[in-house]
């Protein structure tokens, strides 16, 4: 009852804040790729589930090569490899249909303001091969893909809405989680025995929904696809932390709660205004 | 062959890091901020007369603009302005200084530390990942009190567990942590800790019988030179920066996070200071050890970061987790696993208790754990890969390219678009203003400068003079928080300029571009002295003359 009553208090979190602070059309385009994702992790059966990713370019055009990218580390990861072919086959297959719409929303769309910021950098360097080295066009890109995968794994992010330094514009800075589930977070990465490899399926989708995500110009809000991962994640640290109770634990716990209560009531306070 | 190799590794990485500290020390970054200046000009005063600009004999805390500056910095560069005179160059050596000497002390202490198959290699590359750290090389070319206050804790902590051996090392370890105490303001909440954790730790030792002459000596030896900073510990001098940033209090800001349209029956509950401020700790505090800050964001200050250049080097972020993960999963590596801990769970404290997000200044302590653990997981890397030549190129490579990114931007980059945050200028200023009528009075406007700390540093004006102009009584030194906004440096005025009156007098004005406008000065008649030109050849400084016979 107490795992069930914490793992609910952490899961249910950021759909609700996506969900007061969105319209209906986009809660629903975001809330539901994130939804296959959480099936897909936590199915039996793999098929029906793989299948069911295909369905996601269709609902958001940004997240094409995610279906692409989770069944491409499937293929290398279990043994029915004709039939992930196939499903990898068609996924490709919807990506590059949708690839003209999902390219001009990525980050490699030429940006005219930071080539010139480039070129005018590049005149202060002393020879044209040091500033070819730290100013070229590739960086451009490079510091937006860096910029975006470091901002998706800030804890500061998920627990604190980006505070101290939320993004200035695109972005609603929400919280994606109570701030004291931070612990089973830590919980779950580093004092689970063989976390990694209990958790191969969603480390695999997590780092997917990275990658997807980091190459496009605006995350905002598609960042919800990480839920799914996330929450397998923290029923890992929860199930771990509450195994054996200590008194530091139990103290903890009641900070959890106290705090956690308070920032659902702050959540409600400023849906209804 | 191996140690011939180590040895020659060594010598590399101590040019590098000197190179990289020493280079242009004066010059780089281009002009002297208001506080070097401020900084250097006490210590000035302090070695021709005794006493600082306002005429207090040998203070604990340097009066300064609005707050107060820690002394130990301001004592150090005393007896430097005999040797190098009053330049930027001197105000900046301490943290040079002290920043190398802080190689040697961190190589014996990660090699004491360390467990043996990690020993010989892990100080090595910790000092290789500290040598071209973009976080220690910005305080160690700027006169920043952190990085002096820095070397005082680790060695310290490097002669605490020297004493575990010898205990003869005690006094002196506990004499360095109260020396690190009045060293910068963020050690006054590090150093206490770090010191109660280290006695805990080894209480066994520290409290054993034949040991307790000794352990009482140092304490009494540690109280002895805290004693003149516990005196003034209450005043509101000294609690000056600490009361106008910390997050505890919300007289002049409200937390992060307040909901100031709700006045209903929870107000207690989400408005309440307990649940705001424990959020706001927590956010600022995990801050310090999130990899967007480490490694893309940096520090926002323009004075506290290098242009394109964070905390570390992105290509680090992969060992850091490596290094991470080693770190919590192995018990192999003795007891500089306590200390990295320690030190990464206490060196965020003080910084988070302030509200400026990632502070760099107030965290630098942290530069030294995470630098461990990067240089562990360089460590973890090269042993599991199987080809170890290409792993030890690999490295090489982005040692080079991390030099040369240091190079592109503290040198060049930096110059070019930092020099007005440097208050870049002055020094060229100071230099026209010997060559003007000196029967002519010179007005300086201040209205978004301390223009007069800069105009008394370059002029090396004579304390003796300005402190009849500037004394504050020695008995409200410490508590009277009062600012004078009107400073007068010989027939040099500092203050706004009033264009009505200053006009009517035949006088020299001098300004940045906003506050002497193109528009004033055809409005008023002014004739042009002088331009001074920032890097990118925008207008610092104008040097004008009044016309009053010209105006109707």
């Amino acid at each position: 009852m107490l795992k069930k009553l914490i793992i609910g208090l952490c899961v249910i979190y950021w759909p609700l804040n996506l969900y007061f602070a969105n319209t209906n059309a986009d809660f629903f385009k975001n809330a539901i790729p994130g939804s296959i994702l959480l099936y897909y992790i936590y199915s039996k059966n793999r098929f029906i589930p793989t299948l069911s990713l295909l369905a996601i370019p269709f609902i958001n055009t940004k997240l094409s090569i995610l279906p692409v990218l989770i069944i491409g580390i499937q293929m290398f990861t279990t043994k029915k490899i004709k039939i992930n072919l196939v499903l990898f086959c068609i996924a490709a297959a919807i990506f590059l249909f949708n690839f003209k719409s999902f390219w001009g929303q990525t980050v490699f769309i030429p940006d005219y303001q930071k080539q010139q910021e480039v070129l005018q950098k590049i005149t202060l360097y002393p020879n044209i091969p040091m500033a070819r080295i730290y100013q070229n066009k590739a960086k451009i890109i490079a510091d937006k893909i860096s910029f975006n995968f470091f901002s998706l794994t800030d804890p500061n992010n998920y627990l604190f809405g980006f505070h101290p330094r939320q993004i200035a514009v695109d972005n609603q800075n929400l919280q994606k989680l109570p701030s004291f589930s931070f612990i089973f977070l830590l919980y779950a990465l580093f004092f689970t025995p063989q976390f990694y490899k209990k958790n191969y399926l969603s480390l695999a989708v997590f780092i997917s929904c990275l990658l997807n995500l980091s190459i496009l110009s605006l995350f905002d809000r598609n960042d919800f696809i990480l839920w799914a991962p996330l929450t397998a994640i923290l029923i890992t640290g929860v199930n771990e932390f509450t195994n054996k109770l200590a008194f530091w634990k139990k103290i903890f716990l009641f900070l959890f709660f106290i705090f956690t209560i308070v920032s659902y009531i702050r959540l409600f306070i400023i849906s209804s205004t | 062959m191996k140690q011939t190799i180590s040895y020659i590794s060594l010598i590399i990485i101590l040019l590098v890091g000197f190179f990289l500290r020493f280079h242009k020390l004066g010059d780089v970054p281009k002009g002297l901020y208001i506080d070097e200046a401020g900084q250097g000009y006490s210590a000035y005063s302090i070695l021709l007369t005794g006493k600082d600009e306002f005429g207090f004999s040998f203070p604990m805390a340097f009066r300064s603009f609005t707050d107060f500056k820690t002394p130990v910095y301001i004592y150090l560069i005393a007896p430097l302005i005999n040797i190098f005179g009053l330049t930027a160059f001197t105000v900046r050596f301490p943290s040079f200084f002290f920043s190398m000497l802080t190689f040697p002390v961190l190589y014996l202490l990660v090699r004491k530390l360390t467990a043996d198959p990690f020993k010989k290699l892990l100080p090595l590359l910790t000092l290789g990942v500290l040598s071209i750290s973009p976080w220690h090389i910005l305080f160690a070319r700027t006169n920043f009190e952190c990085n002096v206050a820095l070397f005082f804790l680790i060695l310290a902590i490097y002669l605490f567990y020297k004493s575990l051996d010898n205990y003869k090392f005690f006094p002196l370890s506990t004499i360095f942590f109260a020396i690190a105490l009045p060293s910068y303001h963020s050690q006054r909440i590090v150093a206490p800790l770090v010191a109660l954790f280290l006695v805990i730790r080894h209480k066994n030792i520290i409290f054993k019988k034949q040991n307790l002459k000794i352990t009482f000596l140092g304490i009494i030896l540690g109280i002895l030179i805290t004693i003149p900073t516990i005196q003034i510990m209450t005043t509101p001098g000294f609690l000056a920066r600490a009361n106008g940033l910390n997050i505890l209090s919300h007289s002049r800001q409200m937390p992060a996070g307040y909901l100031d349209f709700y006045k209903g029956i929870l107000t207690p509950l989400v408005n309440g200071s307990w649940y705001l401020t424990t959020q706001e700790f927590l956010g600022l505090y995990s801050s310090y050890l999130s990899p967007r800050f480490m490694f893309i964001l940096g520090d926002y200050g323009p004075r506290s970061s290098f242009p394109e250049l964070s905390t570390f080097f992105i290509w680090q972020f992969a060992f850091y987790v490596l290094g991470l993960i080693f770190l919590i999963k192995t018990k192999k590596l003795g007891e500089i696993k306590f200390l990295i801990l320690l030190l990464l769970l206490v060196g965020p404290i003080p910084a988070a208790l302030t509200r400026d997000p990632y502070s760099s200044i107030r965290s630098l302590q942290l530069v030294i754990p995470q630098n461990i653990i990067i240089a562990l997981g360089i460590l973890t890397a090269l042993q599991k890969f199987k080809f170890k030549i290409l792993g030890i190129f690999i490295t090489a490579i982005l040692f080079v390219y991390s030099i040369g990114k240091i190079y592109s931007s503290v040198f060049l980059l930096n110059e070019y678009y930092r020099a007005h945050e440097w208050d870049y200028g002055w020094e060229e200023v100071t230099q026209n203003i010997k060559h003007l009528d000196r029967s002519l009075p010179v007005v300086v406007d201040n209205s978004r400068e301390e223009a007069y700390i800069e105009l008394l540093f370059f002029l090396k004006f004579d304390p003796k003079y300005y402190q009849k102009t500037n004394f504050i009584d020695p008995n409200i030194y410490y508590t009277n928080m009062e600012h004078k906004t009107t400073h007068q440096i010989g027939n040099i005025t500092t203050r706004p300029i009033n264009w009505e009156k200053d006009t009517k007098v035949k006088q020299y004005l001098i300004g940045d571009s906003l506050s002497i406008s193109d528009t004033q000065m055809k409005e008023h008649n002014l004739n042009l002295i002088k331009n001074i030109y920032y890097p990118d050849q925008s207008i610092a400084f104008k040097i004008v003359v009044t016309n009053p016979s010209t105006l109707k």
